[in-house]
C-alpha cells in the first residue's frame, strides 16, 4: 500500500494495517457456503460496473479535483460504454458551510420534487452550500447540454467526485433522476471520500423511488471528511479544510499536536451514532426524547451503497443507512495508544482512494454485510472467520457489533411489518367489498349511502360502520408505523397500496364525512377539512399524488361530501358582501370539479341521485350561482 | 444460553449508548461549568445556599444552587429519616398516599421556599431550555424544586426543564415511574462518590434514621452512573436501588471526599470515542445479554457476585418495548369504537321496538345479549386500564392526562354501566351502588365531577333540544329504580315489620325528589317513560299506593307525583314544550 502525506514524509510509515490474512475456512453449514459464495462475488458484479470502469472513475476524480476553474471534467475512455462526469472539489470554507452549526437548508422541491416523504409530508434537508454551489453549475447550462449528448450517443452517464467534487456528483446523479423518462438508462453515481450530503429524509426518499443503487460511495477506514458533517461548523473545521488546501498557508501542516480536531469531529460522530443506536436499539428511557430539546445533533445521514476500504486490501460493503453510520464511528474509533497515528491517517487517507482502489479491486476480498447484519458475531473469534476477519481488521468492537445488529434488526422488523399489513390486504378487501355492495344498495334506494349512513336508520348502516372502524384500525396501523419510520423505505412507492389505498379513500372518507357531520362536531370542533379529516386519508391521497406527479390537493375528491356540508352551512342571501363572494367561486369551482371527478370515474354517480343531500342543496342555489355549462351538465347527470 | 423464540424481536439493551450520547454531548458539561464557579464565588456571601440563575445563550436558563460547605455537613447531620412534607402531596400516587423528604433534603429547602415561589413563577414564563442543577444536596434541592416547577407548570408552556444532578442523595418516598415527569431528571452518580448512598441501610447513616425508613426511598428518573471504565444509563428504580445498595459497600473514604464530577466527565468522553472491548468467546449469542453484560462490567456490577437477574431485566425490558408500541395502540382504540358501535346499535333496536335499552337487555328480548356482554367485556378491560394507568400518576399530572379522554370515558359508563346493573339485579343482587360498583366507575364519575361545570342556561336550553338523543346521564339511575322497585315490594308485603315499611317509604320519596331533579335537569333520556320499561312498571304499582299520601311530602315530591299522574312525562323532551 502506498501511503502519501503531503508535506509531511516523516509520518508516512504507518504499522497500524495488518496483513493480507486470507481465510477460506470451509464450513459445515450450507446456509455459509452461500453466503461465502456470496462473499466471493467481485464488486463489479454486484454492483453491475465494472473494476475497469470503478477505477477509471477514481482516478478522474482525483484529477477533477485540481481541474482549476471548470466545475467538471468529461471522460469518455475509449471502448467503455460509459460517460464519465467528474466534478471539481473546492476548499473554501464558504463552500462547505454557509452558516453554523450544521449550515443546511430545506431542500429546493421544484428541482428536486421527490426528495421529501410523501405521507408524513417532511421536505429533505441538504447542505446549503453543496445546493446552491450545484444549482450555479446548473446554471452554466454545459452540465445538461453535454449529458443529453451524451445519452443520444446510447453511453451510461456515470457522476464521479473526490472529496467534495463528491457533493456535486451526487446532487447531478439525483438531479437527472429525477428528470429522467421512463426509457432512459438512468445515470450512476460513484464518489470517493465524499462528505454527506443530505439528512435522514434524504435518504429515505432516495432509497423510496429506488435510486438507492445508482450511488456508491468508497470510504477509507480513517478518512475525517466522510465524517466532517456530523461535527457543527468550529475552528478544528477549518484547520481541516486548509490542511488540504493547496492555496492555505497551512496546506499539509500537521494540524495540532493535541489531535484537537479528530476528537472534535469524532465526538460529534459518536453523539450521532449513539443517538441513533439508541432509536436502533428501541431505547424506552423516555429522558431521549427531552433530550431532543436540549441536544443539538447534525441532520446529515449517509444513504446508497458505502464500501469500506480497510486499508489492507480488503472491501466492505454495506447499503443499510443506519449500519453505515454506524461503521462511520465506530471504524474510526481510537486505540489510546495509537491515537496520534490514528488522527494522521484520518487526513492522509482523504487523498490515496486511486491507489487504495487498484489494489484491493485486484485482490477482490470482499465482504457484503447486508447479508448477515443480523447475525454478525459478537465475540472476535466465531462466526464465519471470513467476516470476522474484516470485521476485526476494522477494529469493531462488540459494542460496535451490537450496533450493527440493531440496524439489520430494524430493517428486518420494518420487513415483518410489512409481511403483517400484506396478511391484512384480504382483509381490506373483504370489507372493501361489503362497503361497495353497501353503496350499490343506495344507488337503488335514490337516497346514496352517504346519506344513508348519516341517517344511520338500518342494520345495513350499522354494518357499514363496523366495516368502516375495522378498516380504519387496519389504516391506523399503516400510518402509525409510518411516523415511526417502522416500514421500509419503499412502503409508499408500491403501486399496490397506492390503488388500495386510493380505493379505500373514495369509497370510505364519504363515511367518515358524514359521521362526523351526523355528529355535529363541525360546530365545537371545526371543519371536517380543517380539523377532522383523519391522517389515514391524507396520506393516501398524497400517495396518489406523488406517484401520479400531481401538485398537492388535486386529488381531493374524496373529500366532496365536506365541501357540500361547508357550502350548505352558509347561509345563502344573508348581506355579508365578501362571504357570498368566496361562496359563489367555491360553488362554481365545486360544479367544474364535480363534473371532472364523475368524468374520471372517481367519484360515483350516487352524489347526483335525486334524494341526495347535494341534489337537495343544488336545486336550492339561485341561478347566480350556477354558471353554464356546468349547471346543465349536472342537470343531465342528475337525470340521466 | 436462551434460544430467541422466532416470533420475538430481538432486543438490544441501550444502556451504554444513551450514557455515551449524554457524554458526548456538551448538555451535561453546561450544567457541571457553573457549578464550581458558585461555590467559588460563596465564602464572600453569608446566606447558606447560594442560586444563581445564568443566561448562557437567549433561549437558554441555567439555575444552579450550591450550599456552603457547613450548612452542607450541618443538613447532613440532622439524618435521613423522611419527614411527611404535605407541600408536595401533589405527587401523590395511589401507591404512595403521603409524600414525604429527607429530612437533611428539608432543611435546606424550607427557608427558601418563599423565594423559590418568586423563581418559579418567573421561570414558568419563560421559553426555551431550563437547566436546574447542583450537587449533592444542592442536586438535592435542584429536584425539588424542579418538582415544584413542573407541579405548576401546563400543557401548554414552552419551558423545556431538565434537571441534572452530580452524587445527590436520594430524596423521598415517592416514584416517578409512571409519569411522564420522570423523563426530566438525570443524576450523575461515581462509583467514588459516598453522598447518593448515605441514607441506605448499608450506608454510613446518621444514627436517627431507620432501617425501615431507609429503605422508602425510591429513585425517580434517569440515573447515569459512571465508573473509571465508562458510564450507563438506568430508569429501572430496582435496579438503581440496586447498584447504590452494592455501591455504598465498597465505596472508600469519608464525606469530607467532594468528587470531581468535571474530572469524570473528561475521562468519560474520551472513553467515549476510544475502542471498547472486543469480547472473546461463543455464548455471545443473544444480543441482549451481550449488551447488558458488558454494561453493568462498565459500571462495577457482576451480575454473578450481586445477584442480578439478567432474564427478568430482559423480560422489563421486552414489556416495556411492548408497552410503547403506538401503532398496536391506534389498533386498539379502533376496536374500542366497534365495541361501542354494537352497544349503539342495540340501543338502536330498543328504540326501534319502543322499548327501552336497560329493560330490553334485563330481559334479553333480542338474543344478542351474549354477544353484547362480550363487547362490554372488552371495553371493561380497556378502561380498567386506563384508570389505573391515571391513579398510578401524580395526582396533578393525572389530571391532566385524564382530560383527553374523560369524555369518552363518560360516554362508555353511561352506556355499559346501566346493563351492568341489568345483570347484576337480574341475579337477585341488592344495593349495587354500595355493594357492588365497579372502582373504575366511580373515578371515572369522580372525574367527571371534578371536570365539570354547571351548564349555563344557554346549555341548558340546548340539552332541552336534544335530550331525546342523549343517554341517562347519572350512569346508576337504573340501579335507583331497581331499589325502588324493592322499596316498594316491602311496603306493600302484609309482612313486612312496621320499620321497614317506615324506611321503604322514606326511601321511595328520596327516590321520587332524585328522579324529578333528574327531569329538571334534563338529565335522564326519555326512554325511561316508555311502556313497560322497569321504571314505568314501579310507577304502576306505586301510583296505586300513593292514591293518598298521608304522611307530608316535599315540595318537589309532590312536583314529582304530579308530572307522572298528570302524564306530563308524555311530552318529555319534545321540543315543543314550553
Amino acid at each position: 500500500m502506498v501511503v502519501w502525506l503531503p508535506g509531511n514524509p516523516q509520518t508516512s510509515h504507518c504499522s497500524l494495517p495488518l496483513p493480507h490474512p486470507r481465510n477460506y475456512k470451509t464450513s459445515s453449514s450450507t446456509r455459509e457456503k452461500e453466503r461465502e459464495r456470496k462473499m466471493g462475488e467481485t464488486v463489479g458484479n454486484r454492483i453491475s460496473l465494472s473494476e475497469e470502469i470503478i477505477n477509471r472513475a477514481a482516478s478522474q476524480a482525483m484529477r477533477a479535483h485540481n481541474s482549476g476553474g471548470r466545475p467538471f471534467i468529461l471522460d469518455k475512455p475509449r471502448g467503455l460504454s460509459v460517460a464519465i462526469f467528474a466534478f471539481a472539489g473546492s476548499w473554501l470554507p464558504d463552500d462547505w458551510f454557509t452558516h453554523p452549526p450544521f449550515g443546511e437548508t430545506k431542500m429546493d422541491t421544484s428541482t428536486f420534487p421527490s426528495l421529501r416523504s410523501v405521507g408524513n409530508d417532511e421536505v429533505a434537508v441538504v447542505n446549503a452550500s453543496f445546493l446552491r454551489r450545484f444549482k450555479a453549475i446548473l446554471d452554466q447550462l454545459s452540465l445538461e447540454k453535454e449529458v443529453r449528448k451524451v445519452v443520444a450517443d446510447n453511453k451510461q452517464v456515470l457522476f464521479t467526485g473526490h472529496s467534495w467534487g463528491a457533493a456535486m456528483a451526487i446532487l447531478a446523479t439525483l438531479y437527472f433522476l429525477e428528470k429522467g423518462g421512463p426509457n432512459q438508462n438512468p445515470p450512476r453515481c460513484i464518489t470517493f471520500g465524499s462528505p454527506l450530503v443530505g439528512d435522514r429524509i434524504f435518504g429515505h426518499a432516495v432509497r423510496r423511488e429506488k435510486w438507492s443503487d445508482r450511488f456508491i460511495h468508497f470510504v477509507m477506514r480513517f478518512d475525517i471528511i466522510p465524517r466532517i458533517m456530523l461535527c457543527p461548523a468550529s475552528i478544528e473545521h477549518q484547520q481541516i479544510l486548509n490542511y488540504f488546501n493547496p492555496r492555505s498557508e497551512f496546506y499539509g501542516k500537521l494540524i495540532d499536536p493535541h489531535l484537537a480536531f479528530y476528537l472534535k469531529v469524532m465526538r460529534s460522530a459518536a453523539s450521532v451514532a449513539t443517538h441513533d443506536a439508541c432509536n436502533l436499539m428501541g431505547c424506552t428511557n423516555p429522558l431521549l426524547e427531552n433530550l431532543r430539546n436540549f441536544v443539538d445533533l447534525s441532520p446529515y445521514r449517509p444513504f446508497g451503497t458505502f464500501i469500506f476500504c480497510t486499508g489492507n486490501g480488503k472491501l466492505v460493503v454495506v447499503k443499510n443507512p443506519d449500519a453505515a453510520l454506524q461503521m462511520l464511528f465506530y471504524t474510526a474509533q481510537l486505540s489510546q495508544e495509537e491515537a496520534a497515528e490514528i488522527a494522521q491517517r484520518s487526513l492522509y487517507e482523504h487523498l490515496v482512494y486511486d491507489n487504495e482502489l487498484q489494489e484491493s479491486l485486484g485482490m477482490q476480498n470482499v465482504v457484503y454485510l447486508d447479508d448477515s447484519l443480523e447475525e454478525l458475531p459478537l465475540s472476535s473469534d466465531s462466526g464465519p472467520a471470513i467476516v470476522n476477519t474484516v470485521l476485526n481488521d476494522l477494529g469493531l468492537s462488540t459494542e460496535a457489533r451490537l450496533c450493527l445488529r440493531a440496524a439489520g434488526g430494524l430493517e428486518n422488523r420494518r420487513l415483518r411489518n410489512q409481511a403483517k399489513i400484506d396478511d391484512n390486504k384480504q382483509k381490506i378487501k373483504e370489507e372493501l367489498s361489503k362497503l361497495r355492495g353497501y353503496q350499490e344498495k343506495g344507488e337503488t334506494l335514490e337516497l346514496g349511502y352517504y346519506d344513508a349512513f348519516k341517517s344511520q336508520e338500518e342494520k345495513a348502516d350499522f354494518d357499514a360502520n363496523v366495516s368502516r372502524l375495522v378498516l380504519a384500525g387496519i389504516w391506523d396501523e399503516v400510518i402509525e408505523m409510518l411516523r415511526r419510520s417502522e416500514l421500509p423505505d419503499e412502503f409508499e412507492n408500491r403501486e399496490e397500496l397506492i390503488e388500495l389505498g386510493t380505493l379505500y379513500r373514495r369509497l370510505v372518507e364519504p363515511l367518515d364525512i358524514a359521521n362526523y357531520y351526523r355528529n355535529l362536531k363541525n360546530e365545537d370542533t371545526g371543519t371536517y377539512m380543517t380539523r377532522g379529516r383523519p391522517k389515514r386519508y391524507r396520506y393516501a391521497q398524497r400517495w396518489l399524488e406523488h406517484a401520479e406527479k400531481k401538485p398537492s390537493g388535486w386529488r381531493s375528491e374524496s373529500c366532496f361530501w365536506a365541501e357540500v356540508e361547508e357550502l350548505c352551512s352558509i347561509k345563502t342571501g344573508c348581506n355579508n358582501g365578501p362571504l357570498q363572494d368566496t361562496k359563489k367561486q367555491k360553488i362554481q369551482q365545486l360544479q367544474k370539479r364535480l363534473i371532472e371527478w364523475i368524468q374520471d370515474g372517481c367519484l360515483g354517480k350516487d352524489v347526483v341521485l335525486e334524494g341526495s343531500t347535494f341534489v337537495k342543496w343544488w336545486k336550492t342555489l339561485p341561478s347566480e350561482y350556477r354558471s353554464e355549462p356546468e349547471s346543465s351538465m349536472i342537470a343531465n347527470l342528475i337525470h340521466g | 444460553m436462551k434460544r430467541r423464540r422466532m416470533n420475538q424481536v430481538p432486543l438490544f439493551s441501550s444502556a451504554g449508548e444513551l450514557a455515551n450520547m449524554l457524554v458526548t454531548s456538551n448538555l451535561i458539561e453546561a450544567a457541571w461549568a457553573k457549578i464550581p464557579e458558585l461555590q467559588r464565588g460563596q465564602s464572600a456571601l453569608p446566606s447558606s445556599v447560594q442560586t444563581m440563575v445564568d443566561h448562557p445563550t437567549p433561549k437558554c436558563t441555567i439555575v444552579v444552587f450550591a450550599p456552603s460547605p457547613d450548612s452542607t455537613q450541618d443538613a447532613l447531620s440532622q439524618g435521613g429519616d423522611l419527614v411527611p412534607y404535605p407541600k408536595f402531596d401533589f405527587l401523590c400516587t395511589k401507591g404512595c398516599p403521603s409524600v414525604s423528604i429527607n429530612r437533611a433534603a428539608l432543611t435546606l429547602f424550607t427557608p427558601l421556599y418563599d423565594h423559590l415561589s418568586g423563581l418559579k413563577d418567573e421561570l414558568n414564563k419563560r421559553e426555551g431550555q431550563l437547566i436546574i442543577t447542583g450537587q449533592s444536596l444542592g442536586g438535592s434541592i435542584a429536584s425539588l424544586f424542579t418538582l415544584f416547577l413542573l407541579s405548576s407548570m401546563d400543557k401548554e408552556s414552552k419551558c423545556r426543564p431538565i434537571c441534572i444532578t452530580f452524587g445527590s442523595p436520594l430524596i423521598g418516598n415517592f416514584g416517578l415511574q409512571h409519569s411522564h415527569w420522570n423523563s426530566f431528571f438525570l443524576h450523575l452518580v461515581s462509583d467514588k462518590d459516598p453522598l447518593p448512598t448515605l441514607f441506605l441501610p448499608s450506608g454510613r447513616s446518621a444514627p436517627t434514621s431507620s432501617h425501615s425508613q431507609a429503605t422508602a426511598y425510591k429513585p425517580f428518573g434517569t440515573y447515569l452512573l459512571c465508573s473509571e471504565l465508562g458510564c450507563a444509563c438506568f430508569d429501572d428504580p430496582d435496579f438503581i436501588f440496586k447498584f447504590l445498595t452494592v455501591a455504598s459497600s465498597e465505596v472508600a473514604g469519608g464525606l469530607q471526599v467532594v468528587v470531581d464530577y468535571g474530572e469524570i466527565l473528561r475521562n468519560l468522553k474520551y472513553r467515549a470515542i476510544c475502542k471498547g472491548p472486543r469480547l472473546v468467546g461463543e455464548r455471545l449469542t443473544d444480543p441482549f445479554s451481550a449488551g447488558i453484560v458488558m454494561e453493568l462490567k462498565t459500571i462495577g456490577i457482576d451480575p454473578a457476585k450481586h445477584n442480578i437477574d439478567i432474564g427478568r431485566m430482559e423480560k422489563d425490558a421486552r414489556d416495556l418495548t411492548w408497552k410503547t408500541n403506538k401503532a398496536s395502540e391506534a389498533k386498539k382504540l379502533n376496536d374500542r369504537k366497534i365495541n361501542m358501535v354494537w352497544l349503539e346499535w342495540y340501543r338502536k333496536k330498543a328504540e326501534d321496538v319502543k322499548k327501552d335499552y336497560y329493560d330490553c337487555f334485563r330481559n334479553e328480548r333480542f338474543n344478542i345479549e351474549a354477544k353484547i356482554q362480550w363487547h362490554m367485556e372488552d371495553l371493561t378491560t380497556y378502561w380498567e386500564d386506563m384508570v389505573a394507568e391515571a391513579e398510578r400518576k401524580p395526582q396533578k399530572e393525572g389530571a391532566s392526562f385524564r382530560t383527553g379522554w374523560l369524555q369518552a370515558g363518560t360516554t362508555y359508563r353511561r352506556m355499559v354501566e346501566p346493563l351492568d346493573i341489568a345483570v347484576f339485579y337480574k341475579d337477585g343482587g341488592r344495593d349495587y351502588i354500595n355493594s357492588e360498583r365497579s372502582q373504575h366507575y366511580k373515578l371515572l364519575e369522580q372525574w367527571y365531577e371534578e371536570a365539570a361545570k354547571p351548564p349555563t342556561s344557554e346549555e341548558l336550553d340546548s340539552k332541552k333540544q336534544k335530550v331525546s338523543v342523549l343517554l341517562t346521564e347519572d350512569s346508576c339511575f337504573w340501579a335507583h329504580v331497581e331499589e325502588a322497585i324493592l322499596s316498594c315490594k316491602s311496603l306493600t308485603n302484609a309482612n313486612s315489620t312496621p320499620e321497614l315499611r317506615e324506611s321503604s317509604w322514606n326511601n321511595l320519596v328520596k327516590f321520587g325528589e332524585y328522579v324529578m331533579e333528574q327531569i329538571e335537569n334534563y338529565a335522564v333520556s326519555p326512554e325511561i317513560f316508555l311502556k313497560d320499561s322497569c321504571f314505568m312498571t314501579w310507577w304502576g304499582e306505586y301510583k296505586v299506593y300513593i292514591a293518598s299520601p298521608s304522611n307530608p311530602c316535599s315540595l318537589r315530591f309532590i312536583q314529582f307525583i304530579d308530572f307522572m299522574k298528570t302524564g306530563r312525562y308524555g311530552v318529555y323532551g319534545r321540543s315543543e314544550v314550553p
